[in-house]
């Protein structure tokens, strides 16, 4: 068919008119958002969900609906954090259990946990199993997961928590690095006395400690304790890291690296229920208002990876995100003075969710620095005067919008043992800097200056901070440090660097943090456990004797008034010895949209998503009012364009019209 | 290195420029190039901005300690010595910005401040001795390089020319950025590392250009009487063809400082330009970035920095213009 030009332009406008009209701004595709699909986004990509050996942030808010584990939380009690059963059928049991010393040959007194497992468990379905589906768990699937943890191809970072309590765990992970130097493959099969198998019944197992240690239940709520099948590694070898299998609410649908991470519901999960009570004040709030219903409460959900929190934040205002974190950026524009969301939020449906995180930042000086570290009361008075020279309100101000609590010890909000009337005397910031001074002065270096050779005293500051941020951050300590009248020099390295500097020992002072593994002071005081130094989470290596037998004693009791009391005394000793500059218990904002359930964030579970419940229907509406396309910009370019060619035209049409003339 | 070497440099690099300046006046093509300078306004108008730049970046260089144990203090950092504001200000206010209560400032500040408190217009002022260092040495490391090999494969041909274009068309085939990257991760974050990153990427251009001159002039019958003379290449090359190429070489280099100060800028902006602490535009445009999300917007940093980097660049491109089109007048048209 031969069109005519002008019904060549009109097929052209008609043609570019449907394409454009099909054209939208929506990330996902089409029809998606109306459906029950949870859209979150991370800005940091996991590298591996490998319940063995995953530990990021961003990697256990993904594994943790993959893979259940024995315990869970009970994700409405955040005052006092509870453990409620997962795949576990009852309570575990502890109780004395008398062994042989492998080493003394001599008997002693440990302790026994036994579990029993849910009858009802399956692995998702997955190729790894014979037909594709997936098989029933059993006790083994837990103490495959437990020993795996000890084989070195697996690179668990929490081995160190069992090493020295699992009767037999060091005997089998020295053994295993045995058998990798001859190349061969971890020992998955001669026993363990630590980890028994009930003869009888196939759904019990039992771990057995060389020493009382009641934060194993907590270790149970971590995704490394969860079951493991033999078939997946079997089957996909190094690549286990790229395919969870487990049997939690979720199941990996799709993972792009760098770009989106999809979770379905998993057909062969176990029945569990979202909680019908929770803390006071709860049900008023209408955080009950799904009590009973089955989870996970969505069908699908898609985590994208945003880097760019303005580009997160573009996507969150378009409808497109379910929830976003209020940042430094966008803080003044949700917040209003009152603290409270600003009125234009309140109209767009959005709300403001208030959380603490359990945790703690610190400035931290390498114990084993000949000028900062050590243990004489010289070395000691001048970690205090630097500890008093750096006022946390500042960086809490600059970088958390005064969110956040200025840290006074290694215990944090929430945890057992934090006083909140507690005021660590190295803490208290004096804008004069009187008792710093004297501290620094006591300490041998008067006013900054070392009084046997007149020179200034330097500290240096090995950081990761390269970014826009870390220079401020970097240009706050300077200051502060200044004031004091020593010198500070940065040195920021690349993270890697600065990482491996780290563990080689080689520098003098660096920020880092700590957020509960798990609800108990422990995890925070071992910080300071010498034996756990590096690679242990001990960052400074601060080893004194008397902190550590304390240490010990505390980390076998139950809550108590005799623990307590033993908390209150490390804490005594360890901030006069002043390893730790703390700075702040980080407190979190968060947004979301009204079609998606309200719900309590819960700091130290990482199941948030299978309470939440979306509305698709008003999310889709919501959308399409808020992102109708603008043409007029479209209209203008082309009225500019058209105004541009018209006279260009006209100059063609003239010179077409030209006529030679001939003059007599 | 000691304090009074430092601040001899700049004296140095000072005297030498106006030593050059001076004897180039006398040389019949300078001068008239110099003549024809004066009469353009908008030249004048560049020069002295570029002057001015000059004159910021050389106060900033000279620098001295009260005591031994005293940071060593430019005439800029001296002349803003006051305490830091707490954190943001705008332009001329007078109260911190984006604070739930704001607080009244210590001093006025004509850019007003960063998140940290420190002064814009002074970071602003102590970017230009970083632009004027990484322009200034990237060049000095650049043009010989481009000069000595550009005139011998010009000059000597054959096996030489090939081995010299082989050379610099396999360095040229590399993107400049990823080679830039890989060589600061390579020799660490840092001023002399930026310079040398950028000479050794920078070159190449130069090179080309001194390559096709040189053979044109290899052809010239003053090279052929030079060499009847027995003349030897080296002298040659250095007495008789290089004079020849200095005005390319002059205009060469003035317009591509612009190009090298703008380099910094984008390096900084991947977090691979000057180290921390060091003043520049670049890494105020970095830390802009995240300010710029923010609502209100912080626009003051950006602004500062991006405004400095614009006039500096303007000011060279219409300088080298005028020099280009002084030198040879032909061009002009």
């Amino acid at each position: 068919m031969k069109f005519s030009s002008r019904r060549h332009w009109l097929f052209t406008t008609v043609a570019a008119s449907v394409v454009l009209a099909g054209c939208g701004n929506s990330p996902y595709p089409a029809g998606l958002t109306g459906q029950s699909v949870y859209f979150l986004s991370q800005a940091d990509d996991p590298r591996k969900l490998d319940p063995a050996s995953s530990y990021r942030a961003s990697e256990g808010a993904i594994l943790d609906v993959i893979c259940s584990s024995y315990y869970d939380y009970q994700p409405l009690k955040t005052k006092n954090f509870q453990l409620i059963l997962g795949l576990g059928a009852s309570e575990a049991k502890r109780a004395p259990y008398t062994y042989t010393d492998a080493k003394t040959k001599k008997p002693r007194v440990g302790e026994q946990w036994t579990f029993k497992v849910r009858r009802d468990l399956k692995f998702a379905n997955d190729a790894c199993f014979p037909g594709g589906m997936g098989r029933a768990i059993t006790a083994k699937d837990f103490i495959y997961a437990f020993r795996r943890m000890a084989d070195p191809a697996a690179a668990s970072p929490v081995q160190g928590f069992f090493t020295d309590k699992i009767i037999g765990f060091d005997d089998l992970i020295a053994r295993n690095g045995d058998l990798l130097k001859k190349g061969e493959g971890a020992d998955y099969k001669t026993p363990v006395p630590g980890l028994q198998l009930d003869q009888k019944d196939p759904y019990t197992f039992r771990i057995n400690l060389n020493q009382p240690y009641p934060q194993m239940r907590y270790l149970m709520a971590m995704h490394f304790t969860s079951p493991m099948a033999y078939e997946s590694v079997d089957y996909y070898g190094k690549d286990i890291v790229h395919h969870p299998i487990g049997c939690g609410p979720f199941i990996l649908e799709e993972w792009t690296p760098k770009r989106r991470i999809v979770l379905a519901k998993n057909p062969n999960r176990p029945a569990e229920y979202y909680p019908s009570e929770g803390d006071p004040g709860d049900k008023e709030a209408g955080l009950l208002a799904n009590a009973g219903k089955q989870l996970p409460l969505v069908d699908k959900v898609v985590v994208s990876n945003i880097t760019e929190s303005t580009t997160g934040w573009n996507l969150f205002l378009q409808g497109y995100m379910d929830g976003w974190s209020v940042t430094q950026s966008n803080y003044q524009q949700v917040v209003s003075q009152q603290g409270s969301l600003t009125p234009e939020m309140q109209e767009h449906g959005i709300r403001l969710t208030k959380s603490s995180d359990v945790g703690v930042t610190y400035f931290a000086f390498n114990m084993r620095d000949p000028i900062f570290g050590g243990y004489t009361t010289e070395k000691r008075k001048l970690r205090q005067a630097v500890s008093l020279a750096v006022n946390s309100q500042e960086f809490i101000e600059l970088f958390s919008q005064g969110n956040g609590r200025a840290a006074q010890t290694v215990v944090p909000p929430g945890i057992y043992g934090y006083d909140p009337k507690y005021r660590n005397p190295f803490r208290a910031y004096d804008p004069k800097l009187t008792r710093a001074k004297e501290l620094l002065k006591e300490a041998g270096y008067p006013n900054g200056l070392d009084a046997r050779t007149g020179e200034r005293l330097t500290l240096y500051y090995d950081n990761a901070k390269t970014d826009a941020a870390g220079r401020q951050y970097v240009a706050l300590i300077s200051r502060q440090i200044q004031a004091l009248g020593l010198r500070l020099e940065s040195r920021s390295q690349r993270d890697v660097v600065w990482q491996s500097k780290i563990d080689g020992n080689d520098w003098q002072m660096t920020d880092y943090g700590w957020l509960a593994d798990y609800p108990d002071p422990e995890n925070f005081v071992f910080l300071l456990y010498g034996p756990n130094r590096r690679p242990g989470p001990n960052l400074t290596g601060y080893d004194n004797p008397v902190y550590n037998r304390l240490f010990e004693k505390m980390r076998a009791m139950d809550d108590g008034p005799e623990r307590l009391k033993l908390i209150e005394q490390m804490r005594a000793i360890s901030d006069e010895d002043c390893p730790l500059i703390y700075i702040q218990n980080s407190q979190k904002l968060s947004l979301a949209y009204d079609w998606l359930s309200d719900f309590k964030p819960n700091p130290v579970t990482n199941t948030a998503l299978k309470y939440r419940s979306v509305d698709g229907e008003k999310r889709a509406e919501r959308q399409r009012q808020w992102n109708k396309p603008v043409w007029w910009p479209l209209a203008a370019m082309f009225a500019v364009l058209i105004a541009g060619t018209l006279p260009a035209i006209q100059v063609v049409k003239n010179r077409h019209r030209r006529r030679v003339t001939h003059k007599d | 290195m000691s304090d009074w070497l430092s601040n001899i440099i700049p004296f140095v690099i000072v005297i030498t420029l106006f030593v050059v300046i001076r004897r180039a006046a006398t040389q019949p093509l300078w001068a008239e190039a110099i003549r024809r300078i004066k009469r353009n306004r908008l030249a004048l108008m560049a020069l002295c901005v570029i002057c001015i730049f000059g004159a910021t970046a050389f106060c900033d260089s000279i620098s001295w300690r009260k005591d031994k144990n005293a940071p060593s203090l430019s005439l800029i950092d001296r002349a803003f010595e006051r305490p830091a504001e707490p954190t943001y200000s705008a332009p001329f206010a007078t109260m911190t910005f984006g604070e739930p209560t704001p607080r009244p400032l210590l001093g006025k500040h004509w850019f007003g401040t960063d998140g940290t408190g420190q002064d814009v217009f002074y970071q602003t002022l102590k970017g230009c001795r970083t632009a004027t260092i990484i322009g200034g040495f990237t060049l000095l490391i650049a043009t010989p390089l481009a000069l000595l090999f550009g005139m011998m494969a010009g000059y000597f041909g054959k096996r030489v020319d090939d081995a010299i274009q082989y050379s610099y068309t396999i360095l040229d085939s590399i993107p400049n950025i990823l080679l830039l990257v890989a060589l600061l991760m390579v020799m660490g974050r840092g001023l002399p590392q930026l310079c040398i990153a950028l000479g050794i990427t920078s070159w190449v251009g130069l090179c080309r250009l001194t390559r096709g001159e040189t053979l044109k002039h290899r052809e010239r019958e003053y090279v052929r009487a030079a060499k009847a003379l027995g003349i030897s290449n080296i002298r040659i090359l250095f007495r008789h063809i290089l004079p020849n190429l200095l005005p390319l070489v002059v205009i060469s280099t003035t317009l591509s400082f612009s190009g090298l100060v703008l380099a910094e800028a984008i390096l900084s902006y991947l977090q691979l330009g000057v180290a921390q602490g060091t003043g520049s535009w670049g890494n105020m445009i970095d830390g802009a970035r995240l300010e710029l999300a923010r609502e209100p917007v912080i626009w003051w940093n950006l602004s500062a920095a991006s405004l400095a980097l614009f006039i500096l660049v303007l000011s060279f491109n219409i300088f080298g213009d005028a020099l280009r089109d002084a030198i040879d007048p032909r061009l002009s048209s």
